[in-house]
């Protein structure tokens, strides 16, 4: 009661001080820390008595979450588990939240978790932090090590929560940036079920799974840039949790994964009191307790084996005090055995001291399934056909059965079949409806709706022949899919331990293939000459900071400008990085001077994505082979998604260069004007490509010229073709770029606009009529609006004729006549050297 | 002498009357000569004057001002530039402004309209459905993305847009430039239920129908008569929609739909939530606030206009398992909203008798169902 009341006075007396020191701020409405602090005091000083110290009263039976079983006959309850009182009683405690037991008279509890962590001890970003609900966010920007056991600065974005409780105890939660801030105690890694408690709507208690994530397997420690302890939870390490006082022992952490399960024998005389069953590199183990001490030895086998392989008897390990139903003091022999099979009679052969016979006996372990959800296998998946994308798919694991829940991005197709269409077709038993619609947001965040369908026994790592039904045409579509699970990479973090509320994994995308990182660098950290990405819905943007070059191998440092991204699949890997200021960043190996294709998980939208993008990371260092990428014409040309080929040869234009690219996409670079992609009729766009090229689709049957250069170029042109048929040619017409009629452009379904050179960059030193210079940009801003492409002619700033000539190639390309065009070009330029002549 | 007596006494009394005229006859247009003021009786944001010849001014307070010009007239020479003109016949509408479709239907006068900017799913007015699915209406892109070269190839002589086109003003002036006239409606401002449906009266100066328009809006104007001295029940009701990022949605105490519960005899929940100085029609809270307000409400009506309509109590505690602490979840007053409530501007009357007898618990429903 001492400490209370010295925590009261404390506490009041800082009331006072901040009160003195920011008396404007306590006038005020906003819930600033001055009035925070009393708030977040208050629960944490009544919940200070010595009672709260005793052990009956601190410590919450589990059963739920628990093995109902346990063999460790030790009860382990620690009288150390209060609050350190030198913590509390300090003013500052109210900064540095710190546990109270959880009171077992009061709302939710929880039950212990396995902080243990292999990290050293130190402070770490976590790659990511699941969690909270569409109210409530929850992050976590620290994960503190120490002495093996990890802690985390939980922030919550509502200050309306006062406590956290984890792993049995309670933290106060203090304000801190972002909400407020408790640290708790975790398991890295995998689902934690902690509870909020929340002041609003009159007080309430909320339940929540978090799931942090860090690797464990390498050391990834932040440079730690103050040395600055975080409190630690006093009471976290040392609770061990207590199961019902009438019976059940205790368990002390473990290696391998507890198993939730029953067990049952087939013989009244050979009775399990409790059993654990734990799962270690596929094989089960139990240790279980026999009702009595009848029988000391047990053997994997039937008693005639028994009886003559002595060598593989097993003996109790141990015996355990116990009360039974009837509440009668009772020891048990403790076993420690291997299990073949679960859900299966295993045979057991039971050694009767007493009798001195091995008996022959069955024990089943079930393990409860339905209950459990089926453990989510990470993979991805890959499907062909047209029109036929996954969004997210989630494939289960079942006594090495797999069976997938895919959602397809729309509704066009509503029933599947695994198998072919012609199959399909005549087989209806076997044809999957589907069995809900999920609504969701696509990547230009529009509003979508798929549909879901459940694939029982799908195989992995192959292409699956799969019948889609389209239901408006009522057909059948050869589709395939592909679920690839990884079997040989190692997974860096293990998978989640099963929660109530499991949640899907949208896998999208496939692991990018691995590339080769080599280079001729030295070793050592470079700075990209250039760097360009792709991809995304372009809200976010990619950064490349440095390259750092270790033996022989360059990884580029690439940073999201969002926090979201839990990981980068890259090189036939999966990396995991760190969220500081708002981004995320990781060291991916990339090929420099190439296109790399990464994929980026977010968690940003309602379920986590993957998106596809590709990286081109440039050091011009890197070149040393002088291949073809090197040349400074193909590093002008390098456009993201696109192989660049070659460029033409530019005999007298000082405007104009030309590239071209596989698949027949031209760029046309006019200087001081802006670099067009022109892409052929029914070429797919490379996704981003907008960023770095103005985009003129092709046919271009209508085109509308401000420029009569340009104008009478392409009239001269279009009547040097034969077309077959008048639809066929493409009409060009005036337009005033001084007097805009845009009705006129939208009546004639116009495809490019060309505006004079006035509309290039002004030459150094030029001014421009600022009243002119809003007019063009009205015309530009109007011409993107209404959708047609615009190109800037130079021909009439050419020096000479020969240059203006030139752009006839340009139309040529443009209008799809390119072999007419340079016959005119030639022709002309040779009667202008007849002339000087 | 005396002809310049009676010269200057006619000039003096024409001068004294300038003032009190310029109050009553609104706006002076060179060129025209005024004849009357719309009457009105709820609505606020819009004032309408005709001059001879069946010219009207429509102003619509805060925005602009039109002109609509019979048809084989012409617009007065030297109008005010920011008069903008509106050339009869308008019979080839962009309609963007959803909530006007239920009015014109009302008038009759769906051929009017051409273009839209919802599509054939997003209609819950019958007519304009059918005429969608007859081809007689176009989708014609949305507020931000209209499809400007489907309204240049119909021969679009006028968008009428709801505020959405102030996001974008810049499809506005290309919609301007077009040659299309861009008349902004502002229903959704109108504090009274009414003055929504009473812009009846603004369609009808548009599409010449100003008869129908009157007729119709004092039918659903003799629902306010009806309820006038009706005392109130002292029952609360809460008017709601849960977001899909978990927030609530409810309406501005100064919205419409508080004005029709307090009407119908009832006590909306919210006494002063939203800025009462920003024309926000609704606002998001979160959980925790609605709880604290609407725990004990004794009706609770989920606004289906925006989410999907829902069906069972179950549902909405799917939607948030919090709901079962509810006064009105416990007791079973939990009802539901047609989809078709915000497009409804022609039958808000009904509404309110629904609000009533779901009050009194008395009487049929025409659009509010209760979740079993």
């Amino acid at each position: 009661m001492k400490n209370t009341k010295l925590r009261m006075i404390a506490l009041l007396l800082t009331l006072v001080m901040l009160l003195a020191a920011f008396p404007v701020l306590a006038d005020s409405q906003t819930p600033m820390l001055t009035t925070e602090v009393p708030v977040e005091a208050t629960p944490e000083a009544s919940v200070v008595p010595e009672t709260s110290i005793e052990p009956e009263a601190s410590i919450e039976p589990e059963t739920s979450i628990e093995p109902e079983a346990s063999v460790e006959p030790e009860t382990s309850i620690e009288p150390e588990v209060s609050v350190a009182p030198e913590v509390t009683a300090e003013p500052e405690a109210t900064e540095a939240p710190a546990a109270t037991e959880e009171p077992a008279d009061e709302g939710m509890t929880t039950s212990p978790v396995d902080n243990s962590t292999s990290l050293p001890d130190g402070e770490y970003v976590p790659s990511g932090c699941t969690g909270g609900s569409g109210k409530v966010k929850f992050s976590c920007p620290k994960v503190t090590v120490k002495g093996g056991k990890a802690s985390a600065t939980l922030v919550i974005s509502s200050s309306k929560y006062d406590y956290v409780k984890a792993s049995g105890s309670k933290y106060a939660t203090a304000a801190c940036s972002g909400g407020v801030c408790a640290d708790i105690p975790v398991a890295l890694n995998r689902d934690n079920r902690i509870v909020g408690h929340t002041t609003a709507m009159g007080g309430k208690e909320i339940e929540y799974t978090i799931c942090i994530t860090l690797d464990e397997s390498a050391a990834q420690q932040t440079p730690a840039p103050t040395a600055e302890p975080t409190l630690e939870p006093t009471a976290e390490p040392t609770i061990e949790p207590s199961l019902e006082p009438t019976s059940e022992p205790t368990l002390a952490p473990d290696e391998g994964e507890d198993t939730e399960h029953s067990v049952e024998t087939d013989n009244k005389m050979f009775k399990i009191v409790s059993s654990k069953l734990t799962k270690k590199d596929g094989r089960y183990s139990a240790r279980i307790v026999l009702s009595s001490t009848g029988y000391d030895k047990l053997y994997m086998g039937t008693a005639a084996q028994a009886a003559s392989d002595s060598a593989n008897w097993i003996a109790y390990s141990g015996s355990c005090d116990y009360t039974n139903a009837s509440g009668e003091a009772k020891t048990g022999y403790v076993f420690n055995i291997p299990v073949a099979a679960v859900n299966t009679p295993i045979p057991v052969a039971a050694y009767s001291t007493s009798k001195a016979v091995w008996y022959d006996r069955n024990v089943t372990f079930t393990v409860k399934q339905p209950e459990q959800p089926d453990k989510d296998t990470e993979h991805t998946v890959e499907t062909t056909g047209k029109m036929f994308s996954i969004i997210r798919s989630r494939l289960t694991e079942k006594n090495g059965v797999y069976s997938a829940e895919i959602t397809l991005s729309g509704t066009g197709y509503d029933m599947l079949y695994l198998g072919t269409a012609a199959q399909a077709a005549t087989d209806s038993s076997k044809w999957i409806a589907y069995s809900a619609t999920y609504d969701y947001t696509n990547d230009a965040g529009a509003a979508k709706t798929g549909y879901v369908f459940k694939l029982p026994a799908v195989e992995v790592n192959v292409s699956l022949p799969l019948a889609a039904h389209s239901a408006s045409s009522n057909e059948w579509k050869d589709r395939s899919v592909t679920f690839h699970v990884a079997t040989s990479e190692p997974t860096p973090t293990p998978s989640p331990a099963p929660s109530a509320t499991p949640t899907a994994t949208p896998v999208t995308v496939a692991t990018p293939a691995k590339v080769n990182s080599s280079t001729t660098l030295a070793d050592g950290t470079y700075s990209p000459d250039k760097f360009s990405w792709s991809g995304g819905s372009g809200r976010t943007s990619i950064s490349c900071s440095k390259v750092t070059v270790k033996g022989g191998k360059a990884y580029a440092t690439i940073s999201f400008s969002s926090d979201s991204y839990g990981y980068v699949k890259a090189s036939g890997s999966k990396y995991y990085g760190s969220v500081v200021g708002g981004r995320s960043t990781f060291e991916i190996p990339v090929k420099l001077n190439a296109n790399n294709k990464i994929v980026g998980m977010t968690s940003a939208m309602s379920a986590d994505h993957e998106i596809a993008y590709t990286i081109y990371v440039y050091i011009a260092a890197a070149n040393e082979t002088a291949d073809a990428a090197a040349s400074p014409e193909a590093l002008e040309a390098q456009l993201i998604g696109l192989n660049y080929v070659s460029s033409d040869k530019i005999d007298h234009s000082k405007f104009i260069k030309i590239h071209r690219y596989e698949g027949g996409y031209v760029s046309i670079v006019v200087e001081g004007a802006d670099r067009y992609l022109i892409v052929p009729e029914g070429a797919e766009l490379p996704v981003g490509i907008e960023q770095e090229a103005s985009i003129i689709q092709q046919p271009i049957m209508s085109l509308h010229s401000g420029s009569d250069s340009a104008l009478d170029m392409i009239s001269d042109i279009l009547s040097s073709v034969s077309f077959a048929t008048p639809e066929e040619a493409p009409v060009a017409a005036w337009w005033d770029t001084a007097a805009p009629n845009y009705a006129a452009l939208l009546t004639a379904g116009s495809d490019l606009v060309i505006v004079p050179e006035t509309f290039a960059e002004p030459d150094a030193g030029e001014e421009l009529d600022a009243e002119a210079a809003a007019a063009m940009t009205d015309v530009r801003e109007r011409l993107e609006l209404l959708g047609v492409p615009m190109l800037v002619d130079r021909s009439t700033d050419e020096e000479d004729e020969g240059g203006r000539l030139e752009w006839l190639k340009v139309y040529g390309i443009l209008l799809g006549c390119e072999n007419e065009a340079q016959s005119l070009y030639e022709a002309a330029v040779a009667y202008l050297l007849e002339v000087a002549a | 002498m005396r002809k310049l007596l009676t010269a200057l006494l006619a000039l003096a009394l024409v001068l004294g009357a300038l003032p009190a005229m310029a109050e009553s006859a609104g706006q002076e247009i060179p060129g025209l000569v005024w004849e009357s003021s719309m009457e009105k009786e709820f609505a606020t944001e819009f004032n309408v004057d005709y001059y001879e010849g069946g010219y009207a001014l429509i102003e619509v307070v805060g925005s602009a001002k039109y002109l609509v010009v019979p048809e084989g007239m012409t617009a007065p020479d030297g109008l005010d530039a920011s008069i903008r003109v509106l050339q009869q016949p308008l019979d080839k509408i962009y309609l963007q402004a959803t909530s006007g479709m239920a009015l014109i239907d009302q008038l009759g006068a769906l051929d009017s309209v051409r273009l839209v900017g919802t599509k054939q799913n997003g209609w819950y007015v019958e007519n304009a459905v059918q005429a969608m699915e007859e081809g007689k209406m176009l989708f014609a892109g949305s507020y931000s993305e209209p499809d400007y070269e489907l309204m240049i190839n119909e021969g679009c002589n006028l968008a009428i847009e709801s505020t959405m086109i102030l996001h974008t003003p810049k499809v506005q002036e290309m919609i301007e430039l077009l040659g299309i006239p861009v008349f902004i409606e502002h229903a959704s401002y109108e504090n009274h239920p009414l003055g929504r449906t009473e812009w009846i009266k603004v369609y009808g100066v548009l599409l010449d129908k100003e008869e129908e328009a009157e007729a119709f809006f004092n039918s659903q104007a003799s629902v306010i008569d009806e309820f006038a001295g009706i005392e109130n029940t002292g029952k609360t009701v809460a008017f709601f929609y849960i977001a899909s990022d978990g927030s609530v949605n409810v309406r501005a105490s100064r919205d419409y739909v508080p004005a029709m519960i307090e009407i119908a005899g009832g006590n909306y929940i919210f006494e002063n939530i939203a800025d009462p100085t920003s024309n926000r029609s609704a606002v998001s809270i979160s959980m925790e606030e609605f709880y604290n307000a609407a725990l004990n409400a004794d009706f609770l009506i989920y606004n289906a206009t925006i989410d999907d309509p829902i069906y069972t109590i179950d549902e909405l505690l799917a939607k948030d398992a919090l709901f079962a602490d509810f006064k009105a979840v416990q007791s079973g007053d939990v009802w539901c909203t047609g989809k078709y409530l915000f497009q409804a501007t022609d039958i808000i009357g009904s509404l309110i008798v629904d609000f009533n007898h779901m009050l009194t618990g008395e009487g049929d429903m025409t659009f509010l169902y209760k979740l079993s």
